[in-house]
């Protein structure tokens, strides 16, 4: 368990900037998700962290500890990659105990140590299968364990259940907060699903072009939005945005509303300070329905209450609570 | 049908001179000398293995054996030894320019044998080369000619290793060679056991340049005491004999080397 702290950390490759100038602190034994769309850089960051990349400029300590010039292996970090890059000639025991064996533990210490790992991730009985006669949820889980083993100071987890089936991903989901829970390591995830790093993660930092636009916890990044893009980027289904002219109450157009689906209501008749729309389709995902209304040129999607039933092509008005709504400066982006 | 036809004639080819050389080598010396007094029969008269007798005794024949064994083996070494850390930093590393480089590397074989064992052989014969023992010439030269091939081959079984694999093992604790030898070895046998058959197979069969870096002296490989025996006019099952204990050897070492080669070796290691 240990403290990482990223100060003014960039990376170029070449010309490109992956990372720019990172400020980051991850406290001990947090859950930290670094959560931004394909090609932001999170996946660099956490690779400078693991000491896979050469730092161009910056810092980078673990438990004040100033780690930049260490190679991967003197690091006590362990890494899970999204392939999991499980030795496919070792068996499940060999790949588990692989950093045991380095650390040249004794032979009933390894032993030991493993059956943990082995009973913590639900794999007993799979020790002397090779990994591809493994399914994918095992194989992930043995690449976990294999990380798990080591006791590391922080563990670094890059996708690690991009290569899972939907109903696997969200087994998984929970399985990993059981562990964080139970192993209390330090943990820095990367993922581009914003589900996933609002359900694990104690805080999350969204990424955009290497830089951090907003860091907090997911409750702060879901009411309080600092810049559009998080505020779109966040939140399932999408935050619905409407240009400041057409809201009644604002009326100014260089603002950008942005409220939730949540947070709009219907109503057949004009109330005042609703706008107006035309009803689209209902998508009906189950436990919620979500009805698409067209206004000006944007479609709003309104999330309705469970008896609610609005047909296709009906006049429709929209009002919603203005101390709830998110104001974004147009040009800047920022959150006003 | 066509198919099966046509499969038929592929195996018949690759088939029949084999049957040839056999017959031959079995043949007795009636079924062979007819002085134009009746025509060859298809099958000896008395086959025997007289000519496989007498060769595993003779002590020219089993010495040109072990020599062509030792260069061929050297050959395998020297060609591992060079080629396999080469291939492995042209597949890993960003080297700048490295198609030209690719390319010098292959051109060296489209140098014409004949025309390079002049002057590789007048280098040989000087010092410091002078010093070392033919043998160990003749594998040198044949390591110029395989060792492109060698590279070649052990890059792209290195480039078929996942580099996660290598990453996930420093990240694990492991230092770059405890990677190479634990995991990133284990996983290129197979293709390396290609190259050293590669590089066996073409040393063994070689001719020009064992036969001028070995003229001087009484070593010979077997390519080049079949030349020897020829100049003696010998009978045809005598060469036929030869000629078919040549191939053993070969199969032996594919045989020996193909245990190392188990296809789909790094299944499920990456999704």
């Amino acid at each position: 368990m240990a403290e990482v702290r990223l100060k003014n950390l960039s990376k170029f490759f070449g010309n490109v900037m992956a990372v720019d100038n990172v400020d980051l602190t991850v406290k001990d034994g947090e859950f930290l998700t670094l959560v931004g769309p394909s090609g932001c850089g999170k996946s660099t960051t956490l690779r400078l962290i693991a000491g896979l990349e050469k730092i161009t400029e910056g810092n980078i300590f673990i438990d004040d500890k100033l780690i930049n010039e260490l190679p991967p292996h003197k690091r006590n970090i362990s890494m899970v990659f999204q392939s999991y890059a499980l030795f496919p000639h070792m068996s499940v025991e060999a790949n588990i105990g692989f950093g045991l064996k380095i650390k040249k533990l004794s032979r009933d210490n390894k032993k030991k140590k493993i059956g943990w790992a082995l009973k913590l991730l639900r794999l007993e009985g799979l020790e002397n299968r090779l990994p591809r006669e493994l399914s994918g949820g095992q194989r992930q889980r043995v690449a976990l364990g294999r990380a798990l083993v080591l006791e590391p100071d922080v563990l670094l987890l890059d996708e690690p259940l991009s290569n899972l089936d939907a109903k696997l991903r969200l087994r998984m989901r929970t399985e990993l907060k059981r562990l964080h829970k139970k192993v209390k390591t330090t943990i820095i995830y990367v993922t581009h699903d914003q589900a996933e790093a609002m359900t694990l993660s104690d805080r999350l930092a969204v990424i955009k072009d290497g830089k951090i636009l907003q860091l907090g916890t997911p409750k702060e990044v879901y009411e309080e939005p600092k810049d559009l893009f998080t505020a779109g980027f966040i939140g399932s289904p999408t935050m619905n945005f409407l240009p400041g002219e057409i809201v009644p109450l604002v009326k100014d157009e260089n603002i950008m509303v942005g409220v939730r689906p949540e947070e709009l209501k219907l109503s057949s008749k004009e109330l005042p300070n609703s706008i107006r729309g035309k009803s689209s389709v209902t998508e009906s995902l189950g436990s919620d329905n979500y009805l698409y209304v067209e206004v000006s040129d944007t479609l709003v999607s309104v999330r309705l209450k469970p008896e609610e039933k609005v047909g296709e092509g009906e006049e429709i008005w929209l009002f919603f609570d203005e101390r709830k709504v998110h104001k974004f400066d147009k040009n800047t982006g920022k959150r006003i | 049908m066509v198919k099966i036809i046509l499969i038929g004639i592929i195996i018949f080819f690759i088939i029949f001179p084999i049957f040839i050389l056999f017959k031959y080598s079995i043949s007795d010396k009636d079924s062979i000398v007819t002085g134009g007094k009746y025509p060859e029969p298809f099958w000896p008269f008395n086959p025997n293995f007289k000519m496989f007798k007498s060769l595993s005794v003779r002590k020219d024949f089993l010495y040109s054996g072990m020599v062509s064994l030792e260069v061929g083996l050297l050959t395998v070494l020297f060609c591992l030894f060079l080629g396999v850390p080469t291939a492995y930093a042209l597949a890993r590393y960003r080297i700048p320019g490295l198609g030209i480089l690719l390319f010098f590397l292959l051109s060296i074989r489209l140098f014409p044998d004949i025309s390079a064992v002049i002057p590789v052989a007048e280098q040989f014969f000087k010092k410091p080369f002078s010093y070392l023992p033919p043998v160990f010439l003749v594998a040198l030269a044949h390591t110029l000619l395989a060792l492109p091939y060698a590279i070649y081959i052990a890059k792209g079984v290195f480039e078929s290793i996942p580099k996660d694999l290598e990453e996930q093992s420093q990240v694990l604790g492991a230092s770059r060679a405890y990677t190479f030898f634990r995991i990133l070895t284990p996983l290129a046998l197979p293709g390396l056991g290609a190259a050293a058959i590669y590089t066996f197979l073409l040393s063994w069969n070689e001719f020009v340049f064992a036969y001028f870096l070995l003229f001087q002296g009484t070593d010979t490989t077997l390519p080049v005491y079949l030349l020897r025996i020829l100049t003696w006019s010998p009978q045809k099952n005598f060469i036929a004999a030869i000629s078919l204990l040549m191939c053993i050897p070969v199969i032996i070492f594919t045989f020996a080397v193909q245990r190392y080669m188990r296809a789909g070796l790094t299944a499920g290691a990456v999704k």
